[in-house]
Protein backbone atom coordinates (compact mmCIF):
# COMPACT_ATOMS: atom_id res chain seq x y z
CA UNK A 1 0.00 0.00 0.00
CA UNK A 2 2.90 2.33 0.70
CA UNK A 3 3.96 2.51 -2.92
CA UNK A 4 0.37 3.30 -3.93
CA UNK A 5 0.22 6.19 -1.50
CA UNK A 6 3.60 7.52 -2.62
CA UNK A 7 2.90 7.17 -6.34
CA UNK A 8 -0.62 8.53 -6.28
CA UNK A 9 0.43 11.25 -3.86
CA UNK A 10 3.15 12.25 -6.29
CA UNK A 11 0.72 12.35 -9.23
CA UNK A 12 -1.81 14.31 -7.18
CA UNK A 13 0.75 16.89 -6.02
CA UNK A 14 2.04 17.25 -9.55
CA UNK A 15 -1.51 17.72 -10.81
CA UNK A 16 -2.21 20.45 -8.26
CA UNK A 17 1.14 22.12 -8.90
CA UNK A 18 0.58 22.16 -12.63
CA UNK A 19 -2.75 23.89 -12.09
CA UNK A 20 -1.23 26.48 -9.78
CA UNK A 21 2.02 27.16 -11.67
CA UNK A 22 1.53 29.86 -14.30
CA UNK A 23 2.26 28.48 -17.74
CA UNK A 24 2.44 30.03 -21.14
CA UNK A 25 -0.81 29.94 -23.06
CA UNK A 26 -0.39 27.04 -25.52
CA UNK A 27 -2.07 29.12 -28.22
CA UNK A 28 0.66 31.77 -27.98
CA UNK A 29 2.85 31.68 -31.09
CA UNK A 30 6.19 33.47 -31.29
CA UNK A 31 8.03 32.56 -34.49
CA UNK A 32 11.03 34.59 -33.34
CA UNK A 33 11.59 32.11 -30.49
CA UNK A 34 11.29 28.93 -32.55
CA UNK A 35 13.56 25.97 -31.73
CA UNK A 36 15.25 27.58 -28.74
CA UNK A 37 17.44 25.30 -26.64
CA UNK A 38 16.82 24.50 -23.00
CA UNK A 39 17.37 27.50 -20.77
CA UNK A 40 16.15 28.92 -17.50
CA UNK A 41 13.42 30.70 -19.41
CA UNK A 42 12.36 27.64 -21.43
CA UNK A 43 13.26 24.61 -19.37
CA UNK A 44 12.62 22.17 -22.21
CA UNK A 45 13.16 24.58 -25.08
CA UNK A 46 10.63 25.73 -27.64
CA UNK A 47 9.03 24.14 -30.68
CA UNK A 48 8.60 25.20 -34.27
CA UNK A 49 6.00 27.81 -33.31
CA UNK A 50 8.09 29.25 -30.44
CA UNK A 51 5.77 27.67 -27.84
CA UNK A 52 7.34 26.72 -24.52
CA UNK A 53 7.54 22.93 -24.53
CA UNK A 54 7.40 22.76 -20.72
CA UNK A 55 4.05 24.56 -20.78
CA UNK A 56 2.79 22.20 -23.46
CA UNK A 57 3.95 19.19 -21.42
CA UNK A 58 2.15 20.48 -18.32
CA UNK A 59 -0.98 21.15 -20.30
CA UNK A 60 -0.81 17.69 -21.84
CA UNK A 61 -0.21 16.11 -18.42
CA UNK A 62 -3.36 17.68 -16.99
CA UNK A 63 -5.47 16.58 -19.91
CA UNK A 64 -4.00 13.07 -19.89
CA UNK A 65 -4.63 12.66 -16.16
CA UNK A 66 -8.20 13.92 -16.66
CA UNK A 67 -8.73 11.31 -19.37
CA UNK A 68 -7.18 8.64 -17.16
CA UNK A 69 -9.38 9.51 -14.18
CA UNK A 70 -12.53 9.56 -16.27
CA UNK A 71 -11.69 6.29 -18.03
CA UNK A 72 -10.66 4.46 -14.87
CA UNK A 73 -13.63 5.72 -12.87
CA UNK A 74 -16.14 4.62 -15.51
CA UNK A 75 -14.58 1.26 -16.26
CA UNK A 76 -13.83 0.24 -12.67
CA UNK A 77 -17.05 1.40 -11.06
CA UNK A 78 -19.37 -0.04 -13.68
CA UNK A 79 -17.19 -3.08 -14.25
CA UNK A 80 -17.07 -3.99 -10.57
CA UNK A 81 -20.79 -3.46 -10.02
CA UNK A 82 -21.66 -5.50 -13.09
CA UNK A 83 -19.19 -8.26 -12.34
CA UNK A 84 -20.00 -8.62 -8.64
CA UNK A 85 -23.76 -8.69 -9.28
CA UNK A 86 -23.32 -11.11 -12.14
CA UNK A 87 -21.11 -13.45 -10.12
CA UNK A 88 -23.24 -13.36 -6.98
CA UNK A 89 -26.78 -13.44 -8.34
CA UNK A 90 -26.27 -15.41 -11.53
CA UNK A 91 -29.28 -16.19 -13.69
CA UNK A 92 -30.76 -13.35 -15.73
CA UNK A 93 -28.40 -10.81 -14.13
CA UNK A 94 -25.43 -12.83 -15.29
CA UNK A 95 -26.79 -13.15 -18.82
CA UNK A 96 -27.32 -9.42 -19.24
CA UNK A 97 -24.07 -8.49 -17.54
CA UNK A 98 -22.10 -10.80 -19.80
CA UNK A 99 -23.87 -9.50 -22.87
CA UNK A 100 -22.99 -5.93 -21.94
CA UNK A 101 -19.40 -6.86 -21.12
CA UNK A 102 -18.93 -8.67 -24.41
CA UNK A 103 -20.38 -5.79 -26.40
CA UNK A 104 -18.17 -3.29 -24.61
CA UNK A 105 -15.09 -5.33 -25.46
CA UNK A 106 -16.03 -6.00 -29.06
CA UNK A 107 -16.63 -2.40 -30.14
CA UNK A 108 -13.32 -0.84 -31.18
CA UNK A 109 -12.52 2.19 -29.05
CA UNK A 110 -11.33 4.17 -32.06
CA UNK A 111 -14.68 3.85 -33.80
CA UNK A 112 -16.53 4.76 -30.63
CA UNK A 113 -14.19 7.72 -30.10
CA UNK A 114 -14.93 8.94 -33.63
CA UNK A 115 -18.67 8.75 -33.05
CA UNK A 116 -18.43 10.39 -29.62
CA UNK A 117 -16.23 13.19 -30.91
CA UNK A 118 -18.58 13.85 -33.80
CA UNK A 119 -21.56 13.95 -31.48
CA UNK A 120 -20.22 15.63 -28.37
CA UNK A 121 -17.16 17.45 -29.56
CA UNK A 122 -13.48 16.88 -29.00
CA UNK A 123 -12.53 17.02 -25.32
CA UNK A 124 -10.63 14.82 -22.86
CA UNK A 125 -13.71 13.90 -20.82
CA UNK A 126 -15.54 12.55 -23.88
CA UNK A 127 -12.53 10.45 -24.79
CA UNK A 128 -12.12 9.36 -21.19
CA UNK A 129 -15.72 8.14 -21.11
CA UNK A 130 -15.27 6.30 -24.39
CA UNK A 131 -12.11 4.56 -23.24
CA UNK A 132 -13.76 3.76 -19.92
CA UNK A 133 -16.83 2.20 -21.55
CA UNK A 134 -14.62 0.00 -23.73
CA UNK A 135 -12.82 -1.38 -20.65
CA UNK A 136 -15.91 -2.16 -18.54
CA UNK A 137 -15.97 -5.72 -19.81
CA UNK A 138 -12.45 -6.50 -18.65
CA UNK A 139 -13.15 -5.47 -15.06
CA UNK A 140 -16.56 -7.09 -15.13
CA UNK A 141 -15.19 -10.47 -16.21
CA UNK A 142 -12.50 -10.43 -13.57
CA UNK A 143 -14.91 -9.36 -10.82
CA UNK A 144 -17.42 -12.03 -11.87
CA UNK A 145 -14.86 -14.82 -11.73
CA UNK A 146 -13.57 -13.72 -8.32
CA UNK A 147 -17.07 -13.29 -6.92
CA UNK A 148 -18.11 -16.76 -8.04
CA UNK A 149 -15.05 -18.21 -6.34
CA UNK A 150 -15.74 -16.26 -3.14
CA UNK A 151 -19.41 -17.20 -3.16
CA UNK A 152 -18.38 -20.82 -2.59
CA UNK A 153 -16.32 -19.89 0.47
CA UNK A 154 -17.56 -21.24 3.74
CA UNK A 155 -17.58 -17.89 5.44
CA UNK A 156 -19.83 -16.44 2.75
CA UNK A 157 -22.16 -19.42 3.14
CA UNK A 158 -22.09 -18.91 6.90
CA UNK A 159 -23.05 -15.26 6.43
CA UNK A 160 -25.91 -16.36 4.15
CA UNK A 161 -27.11 -18.83 6.77
CA UNK A 162 -27.04 -16.00 9.26
CA UNK A 163 -29.47 -14.29 6.85
CA UNK A 164 -27.13 -11.36 6.47
CA UNK A 165 -28.49 -9.09 3.78
CA UNK A 166 -27.06 -9.57 0.32
CA UNK A 167 -25.87 -5.96 0.18
CA UNK A 168 -23.99 -6.40 3.45
CA UNK A 169 -22.38 -9.63 2.27
CA UNK A 170 -21.35 -8.02 -1.02
CA UNK A 171 -20.04 -4.86 0.60
CA UNK A 172 -18.32 -6.32 3.66
CA UNK A 173 -17.13 -9.69 2.43
CA UNK A 174 -16.97 -9.75 -1.36
CA UNK A 175 -16.04 -6.23 -2.43
CA UNK A 176 -12.82 -5.93 -0.36
CA UNK A 177 -11.45 -9.08 -1.98
CA UNK A 178 -12.47 -8.14 -5.51
CA UNK A 179 -11.29 -4.55 -5.56
CA UNK A 180 -7.60 -5.41 -4.97
CA UNK A 181 -7.12 -7.42 -8.18
CA UNK A 182 -9.21 -4.79 -10.00
CA UNK A 183 -6.75 -2.12 -8.92
CA UNK A 184 -3.84 -4.26 -10.09
CA UNK A 185 -5.57 -4.58 -13.45
CA UNK A 186 -6.13 -0.84 -13.43
CA UNK A 187 -2.43 -0.22 -12.91
CA UNK A 188 -1.64 -2.19 -16.01
CA UNK A 189 -4.52 -0.68 -17.98
CA UNK A 190 -3.59 2.89 -17.01
CA UNK A 191 -0.52 2.65 -19.20
CA UNK A 192 -2.57 1.49 -22.15
CA UNK A 193 -5.14 4.25 -21.55
CA UNK A 194 -2.35 6.84 -21.65
CA UNK A 195 -1.10 5.27 -24.87
CA UNK A 196 -4.59 4.99 -26.32
CA UNK A 197 -5.27 8.65 -25.62
CA UNK A 198 -1.93 9.62 -27.13
CA UNK A 199 -2.80 7.53 -30.19
CA UNK A 200 -6.20 9.15 -30.53
CA UNK A 201 -4.74 12.63 -30.27
CA UNK A 202 -1.98 11.61 -32.68
CA UNK A 203 -4.60 11.02 -35.34
CA UNK A 204 -6.38 14.22 -34.37
CA UNK A 205 -9.20 12.98 -32.18
CA UNK A 206 -10.19 14.21 -28.75
CA UNK A 207 -8.50 17.56 -28.66
CA UNK A 208 -8.11 20.98 -30.09
CA UNK A 209 -4.86 20.85 -32.10
CA UNK A 210 -3.94 24.36 -31.00
CA UNK A 211 -3.86 23.14 -27.42
CA UNK A 212 -1.94 19.95 -27.99
CA UNK A 213 -1.75 16.84 -25.89
CA UNK A 214 1.28 14.60 -25.81
CA UNK A 215 -0.01 12.58 -28.75
CA UNK A 216 -0.62 15.71 -30.80
CA UNK A 217 2.86 16.90 -29.93
CA UNK A 218 4.29 13.64 -31.24
CA UNK A 219 2.25 14.07 -34.40
CA UNK A 220 3.36 17.66 -34.91
CA UNK A 221 7.01 16.96 -34.13
CA UNK A 222 7.30 13.73 -36.17
CA UNK A 223 8.73 15.64 -39.14
CA UNK A 224 11.66 16.73 -36.95
CA UNK A 225 12.62 13.18 -36.00
CA UNK A 226 15.99 13.45 -37.78
CA UNK A 227 16.79 17.16 -37.29
CA UNK A 228 15.53 17.76 -33.79
CA UNK A 229 14.74 14.40 -32.12
CA UNK A 230 14.73 16.03 -28.69
CA UNK A 231 11.33 17.52 -29.52
CA UNK A 232 9.87 14.02 -29.59
CA UNK A 233 11.75 12.95 -26.50
CA UNK A 234 9.69 15.00 -24.02
CA UNK A 235 6.18 13.81 -24.86
CA UNK A 236 7.47 10.23 -25.26
CA UNK A 237 9.08 10.38 -21.82
CA UNK A 238 5.91 11.84 -20.37
CA UNK A 239 3.79 8.97 -21.72
CA UNK A 240 6.34 6.39 -20.59
CA UNK A 241 6.78 7.77 -17.08
CA UNK A 242 3.08 8.21 -16.38
CA UNK A 243 2.35 4.68 -17.55
CA UNK A 244 5.25 3.30 -15.51
CA UNK A 245 4.17 5.10 -12.32
CA UNK A 246 0.72 3.54 -12.47
CA UNK A 247 2.08 0.14 -13.32
CA UNK A 248 4.56 0.25 -10.46
CA UNK A 249 2.01 1.59 -7.97
CA UNK A 250 -0.60 -1.09 -8.55
CA UNK A 251 1.56 -4.05 -9.50
CA UNK A 252 0.46 -6.95 -7.28
CA UNK A 253 -1.74 -4.61 -5.30
CA UNK A 254 -3.11 -6.05 -2.12
CA UNK A 255 -5.87 -4.51 -0.06
CA UNK A 256 -4.51 -6.17 3.06
CA UNK A 257 -3.70 -3.37 5.39
CA UNK A 258 -1.60 -5.30 7.80
CA UNK A 259 1.24 -7.73 7.80
CA UNK A 260 -0.89 -10.11 9.84
CA UNK A 261 -3.58 -10.28 7.19
CA UNK A 262 -0.94 -10.70 4.51
CA UNK A 263 0.36 -13.77 6.35
CA UNK A 264 -2.93 -15.48 5.57
CA UNK A 265 -2.43 -14.81 1.86
CA UNK B 1 -50.85 -27.36 17.92
CA UNK B 2 -49.39 -27.26 21.38
CA UNK B 3 -48.36 -23.83 22.62
CA UNK B 4 -46.10 -25.30 25.31
CA UNK B 5 -43.50 -26.46 22.82
CA UNK B 6 -40.90 -24.11 21.46
CA UNK B 7 -40.44 -26.38 18.47
CA UNK B 8 -42.64 -29.18 17.22
CA UNK B 9 -41.64 -31.20 14.17
CA UNK B 10 -44.56 -33.11 12.70
CA UNK B 11 -44.28 -35.93 10.20
CA UNK B 12 -41.24 -34.44 8.46
CA UNK B 13 -40.30 -36.03 5.16
CA UNK B 14 -37.32 -34.77 3.17
CA UNK B 15 -36.11 -36.00 -0.17
CA UNK B 16 -34.26 -34.71 -3.17
CA UNK B 17 -36.71 -33.31 -5.65
CA UNK B 18 -35.86 -35.80 -8.35
CA UNK B 19 -36.44 -38.84 -6.16
CA UNK B 20 -39.64 -40.68 -5.42
CA UNK B 21 -41.28 -40.54 -1.97
CA UNK B 22 -40.01 -44.00 -1.03
CA UNK B 23 -36.48 -42.73 -1.55
CA UNK B 24 -36.88 -39.92 1.00
CA UNK B 25 -33.86 -39.29 3.17
CA UNK B 26 -36.02 -38.34 6.16
CA UNK B 27 -38.99 -40.64 6.46
CA UNK B 28 -41.40 -39.13 8.93
CA UNK B 29 -39.72 -37.52 11.94
CA UNK B 30 -41.77 -36.32 14.89
CA UNK B 31 -40.19 -34.37 17.72
CA UNK B 32 -41.21 -31.91 20.44
CA UNK B 33 -38.96 -29.54 22.34
CA UNK B 34 -39.90 -27.58 25.44
CA UNK B 35 -38.32 -24.16 26.08
CA UNK B 36 -34.94 -24.65 27.69
CA UNK B 37 -34.51 -28.24 26.50
CA UNK B 38 -31.05 -29.29 25.43
CA UNK B 39 -31.51 -32.05 22.88
CA UNK B 40 -28.55 -34.18 21.89
CA UNK B 41 -28.86 -35.79 18.48
CA UNK B 42 -26.73 -38.84 17.75
CA UNK B 43 -26.64 -41.50 15.09
CA UNK B 44 -24.32 -42.99 12.52
CA UNK B 45 -23.19 -40.92 9.55
CA UNK B 46 -25.89 -40.57 6.96
CA UNK B 47 -28.60 -41.16 9.51
CA UNK B 48 -30.36 -37.90 8.67
CA UNK B 49 -29.45 -35.84 11.71
CA UNK B 50 -28.23 -32.69 9.93
CA UNK B 51 -30.81 -32.92 7.15
CA UNK B 52 -33.70 -33.16 9.63
CA UNK B 53 -32.81 -30.04 11.55
CA UNK B 54 -31.55 -28.09 8.55
CA UNK B 55 -34.90 -28.77 6.89
CA UNK B 56 -36.94 -27.93 9.98
CA UNK B 57 -35.13 -24.60 10.39
CA UNK B 58 -35.65 -23.71 6.75
CA UNK B 59 -32.00 -23.93 5.69
CA UNK B 60 -32.60 -26.28 2.79
CA UNK B 61 -33.37 -24.80 -0.60
CA UNK B 62 -36.96 -25.87 -1.49
CA UNK B 63 -36.00 -25.75 -5.16
CA UNK B 64 -33.55 -28.61 -4.61
CA UNK B 65 -35.27 -30.46 -1.77
CA UNK B 66 -38.74 -31.92 -1.42
CA UNK B 67 -39.78 -31.07 2.14
CA UNK B 68 -43.15 -32.17 3.52
CA UNK B 69 -44.46 -31.84 7.04
CA UNK B 70 -44.52 -29.10 9.63
CA UNK B 71 -42.02 -27.40 11.85
CA UNK B 72 -44.04 -25.36 14.31
CA UNK B 73 -42.40 -22.60 16.32
CA UNK B 74 -44.10 -21.79 19.65
CA UNK B 75 -47.31 -23.42 18.55
CA UNK B 76 -48.04 -20.60 16.11
CA UNK B 77 -45.84 -20.44 13.10
CA UNK B 78 -44.94 -23.18 10.68
CA UNK B 79 -41.38 -22.39 9.66
CA UNK B 80 -41.75 -24.44 6.49
CA UNK B 81 -44.74 -22.42 5.38
CA UNK B 82 -43.14 -19.03 5.97
CA UNK B 83 -42.35 -16.76 3.08
CA UNK B 84 -38.66 -16.13 2.35
CA UNK B 85 -38.41 -12.76 4.10
CA UNK B 86 -40.37 -14.00 7.11
CA UNK B 87 -38.14 -17.06 7.38
CA UNK B 88 -35.01 -14.92 7.07
CA UNK B 89 -36.26 -12.66 9.88
CA UNK B 90 -36.99 -15.70 12.03
CA UNK B 91 -33.56 -17.19 11.46
CA UNK B 92 -31.84 -13.88 12.05
CA UNK B 93 -33.66 -13.03 15.27
CA UNK B 94 -34.59 -16.33 16.86
CA UNK B 95 -32.10 -18.89 15.66
CA UNK B 96 -28.42 -19.36 16.34
CA UNK B 97 -26.57 -21.74 14.06
CA UNK B 98 -23.13 -23.22 14.46
CA UNK B 99 -22.41 -25.05 11.20
CA UNK B 100 -20.49 -28.23 10.76
CA UNK B 101 -17.28 -26.65 9.56
CA UNK B 102 -17.29 -23.81 12.03
CA UNK B 103 -13.55 -23.19 11.79
CA UNK B 104 -13.89 -21.86 8.25
CA UNK B 105 -17.02 -19.85 8.94
CA UNK B 106 -15.07 -16.77 9.87
CA UNK B 107 -13.90 -14.41 7.15
CA UNK B 108 -10.11 -14.75 7.11
CA UNK B 109 -9.74 -11.17 5.87
CA UNK B 110 -11.66 -9.48 8.67
CA UNK B 111 -10.61 -9.12 12.28
CA UNK B 112 -12.61 -11.30 14.63
CA UNK B 113 -13.81 -8.29 16.63
CA UNK B 114 -15.14 -6.66 13.44
CA UNK B 115 -16.99 -9.81 12.42
CA UNK B 116 -18.53 -10.18 15.85
CA UNK B 117 -19.54 -6.52 15.85
CA UNK B 118 -21.08 -6.84 12.39
CA UNK B 119 -23.08 -9.93 13.28
CA UNK B 120 -24.34 -8.65 16.62
CA UNK B 121 -25.24 -5.26 15.18
CA UNK B 122 -27.08 -6.90 12.28
CA UNK B 123 -28.88 -9.58 14.27
CA UNK B 124 -29.89 -7.54 17.30
CA UNK B 125 -30.43 -4.30 15.41
CA UNK B 126 -28.22 -2.30 17.77
CA UNK B 127 -25.63 0.38 17.03
CA UNK B 128 -22.11 -0.65 16.14
CA UNK B 129 -20.79 0.89 19.38
CA UNK B 130 -23.14 -1.18 21.49
CA UNK B 131 -22.43 -4.25 19.34
CA UNK B 132 -18.69 -3.77 19.76
CA UNK B 133 -19.04 -3.57 23.55
CA UNK B 134 -21.08 -6.78 23.50
CA UNK B 135 -18.49 -8.40 21.25
CA UNK B 136 -15.66 -7.43 23.59
CA UNK B 137 -17.59 -8.87 26.54
CA UNK B 138 -18.06 -12.02 24.49
CA UNK B 139 -14.35 -12.29 23.75
CA UNK B 140 -13.48 -11.80 27.40
CA UNK B 141 -16.02 -14.45 28.34
CA UNK B 142 -14.31 -17.02 26.15
CA UNK B 143 -10.90 -16.19 27.58
CA UNK B 144 -9.57 -13.73 25.00
CA UNK B 145 -8.49 -10.56 26.78
CA UNK B 146 -9.81 -7.52 24.88
CA UNK B 147 -6.35 -5.97 24.52
CA UNK B 148 -5.37 -3.85 21.53
CA UNK B 149 -3.24 -6.68 20.21
CA UNK B 150 -6.01 -9.29 20.44
CA UNK B 151 -8.63 -6.99 19.00
CA UNK B 152 -6.54 -6.51 15.89
CA UNK B 153 -6.09 -10.22 15.28
CA UNK B 154 -7.42 -12.14 12.31
CA UNK B 155 -8.99 -15.60 12.58
CA UNK B 156 -5.89 -17.41 11.34
CA UNK B 157 -3.93 -15.92 14.23
CA UNK B 158 -6.03 -17.88 16.69
CA UNK B 159 -5.95 -21.63 17.23
CA UNK B 160 -8.79 -23.79 15.91
CA UNK B 161 -10.24 -24.11 19.38
CA UNK B 162 -10.17 -20.36 19.97
CA UNK B 163 -11.84 -19.73 16.62
CA UNK B 164 -14.60 -22.15 17.45
CA UNK B 165 -15.15 -20.63 20.86
CA UNK B 166 -15.18 -17.16 19.25
CA UNK B 167 -17.84 -18.40 16.83
CA UNK B 168 -19.92 -19.86 19.66
CA UNK B 169 -19.63 -16.59 21.62
CA UNK B 170 -20.56 -14.64 18.48
CA UNK B 171 -23.64 -16.75 17.81
CA UNK B 172 -24.85 -16.65 21.40
CA UNK B 173 -24.20 -12.94 21.85
CA UNK B 174 -27.25 -12.31 19.71
CA UNK B 175 -29.27 -14.27 22.33
CA UNK B 176 -31.12 -16.69 20.09
CA UNK B 177 -34.08 -18.65 21.35
CA UNK B 178 -32.98 -21.82 19.60
CA UNK B 179 -29.36 -22.82 19.05
CA UNK B 180 -28.65 -25.44 16.42
CA UNK B 181 -25.10 -26.76 16.70
CA UNK B 182 -24.24 -29.20 13.93
CA UNK B 183 -21.24 -31.27 15.03
CA UNK B 184 -19.38 -28.10 16.03
CA UNK B 185 -16.47 -29.89 17.65
CA UNK B 186 -15.85 -32.66 15.15
CA UNK B 187 -12.69 -31.00 13.80
CA UNK B 188 -11.17 -30.34 17.22
CA UNK B 189 -8.81 -32.35 19.37
CA UNK B 190 -10.06 -33.79 22.65
CA UNK B 191 -8.70 -30.94 24.77
CA UNK B 192 -10.43 -28.31 22.68
CA UNK B 193 -13.60 -30.37 22.61
CA UNK B 194 -13.57 -30.29 26.40
CA UNK B 195 -13.04 -26.53 26.37
CA UNK B 196 -15.97 -26.11 23.98
CA UNK B 197 -18.18 -28.16 26.26
CA UNK B 198 -17.07 -26.06 29.22
CA UNK B 199 -17.85 -22.88 27.33
CA UNK B 200 -21.28 -24.06 26.29
CA UNK B 201 -22.04 -25.00 29.88
CA UNK B 202 -21.03 -21.53 31.04
CA UNK B 203 -23.12 -19.95 28.29
CA UNK B 204 -26.14 -22.06 29.24
CA UNK B 205 -25.95 -20.51 32.71
CA UNK B 206 -25.63 -17.01 31.26
CA UNK B 207 -28.23 -17.20 28.50
CA UNK B 208 -31.52 -19.00 28.32
CA UNK B 209 -31.95 -20.92 25.08
CA UNK B 210 -33.15 -24.21 23.67
CA UNK B 211 -30.37 -26.22 22.08
CA UNK B 212 -30.20 -28.92 19.44
CA UNK B 213 -26.71 -30.40 19.58
CA UNK B 214 -25.83 -32.80 16.79
CA UNK B 215 -22.82 -34.90 17.61
CA UNK B 216 -21.05 -38.14 16.96
CA UNK B 217 -20.02 -38.27 20.59
CA UNK B 218 -22.55 -39.58 23.13
CA UNK B 219 -20.12 -38.41 25.82
CA UNK B 220 -20.42 -34.77 24.77
CA UNK B 221 -24.19 -35.12 24.53
CA UNK B 222 -24.28 -36.51 28.06
CA UNK B 223 -22.33 -33.50 29.36
CA UNK B 224 -24.45 -30.90 27.62
CA UNK B 225 -27.96 -32.20 27.12
CA UNK B 226 -30.96 -33.31 29.11
CA UNK B 227 -32.66 -35.15 26.22
CA UNK B 228 -31.37 -37.35 23.44
CA UNK B 229 -32.66 -38.52 20.07
CA UNK B 230 -31.04 -41.42 18.23
CA UNK B 231 -31.30 -41.38 14.44
CA UNK B 232 -31.01 -44.22 11.98
CA UNK B 233 -31.75 -44.11 8.26
CA UNK B 234 -33.91 -41.02 8.41
CA UNK B 235 -35.96 -41.92 11.45
CA UNK B 236 -35.73 -41.39 15.21
CA UNK B 237 -35.33 -44.87 16.66
CA UNK B 238 -35.09 -43.85 20.30
CA UNK B 239 -35.66 -40.71 22.31
CA UNK B 240 -35.89 -39.76 25.95
CA UNK B 241 -33.91 -38.45 28.90
CA UNK B 242 -30.21 -38.56 28.22
CA UNK B 243 -29.39 -40.50 31.37
CA UNK B 244 -31.94 -43.25 30.78
CA UNK B 245 -31.11 -43.70 27.08
CA UNK B 246 -27.37 -43.74 27.63
CA UNK B 247 -27.51 -46.05 30.66
CA UNK B 248 -30.24 -48.32 29.35
CA UNK B 249 -30.56 -48.08 25.56
CA UNK B 250 -33.44 -49.97 24.06
CA UNK B 251 -32.94 -49.71 20.30
CA UNK B 252 -30.23 -51.64 18.45
CA UNK B 253 -28.81 -48.43 16.99
CA UNK B 254 -28.45 -46.83 20.42
CA UNK B 255 -26.80 -49.97 21.81
CA UNK B 256 -24.44 -50.09 18.86
CA UNK B 257 -23.45 -46.42 19.16
CA UNK B 258 -22.98 -46.46 22.90
CA UNK B 259 -21.06 -49.73 22.70
CA UNK B 260 -18.72 -48.22 20.14
CA UNK B 261 -18.33 -45.04 22.22
CA UNK B 262 -17.32 -47.07 25.28
CA UNK B 263 -14.79 -48.96 23.16
CA UNK B 264 -13.09 -45.71 22.18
Amino acid sequence: MKKVYISMGFIFCLYILTIIIPIQNPKTVNMGSAFLSMSHEHLLGTDQFGRDIMSLMIYGFNRTVSVLLAAVAISMIFGLILGICSGYFGGVVEIFARLFSDISMIIPSFVLALIATAKFGANPITIGIVLGVCDIGIYSNQAEALTKKLKGSEYIQAAQLLCMSKSKILFRHVFPKVVGPALTLMGGKAGSIVLAYASLTFIGLGTDTSAPDWGTMLYQYRTYLIDRPILLLWPSLGILLLALIFYYAFDNFNMSRSREELLYE
Amino acid sequence: MNNEYILEIKNLHVGLNATKAEEDIIKGVNLQLMPGDKLGVVGSSGGGKSVTFSASMGFLDPRKWNIRGESIYKGNENILAMKDQERNDFRRKKLGYIPQNALNSLNPHMKIIDQMTDNISFCKGVSRTEARDTAMDGLEFIGIEPTESNLNKYPHQFSGGMRQRALIAMVLAKEPEILLADEPSSALDVLNQARSVELLQKLMEKYSFTMIYISHSPGMVKNLCNKIAVFRQGLIVETGDVESVINMPVSQEAKRLLGAARLI
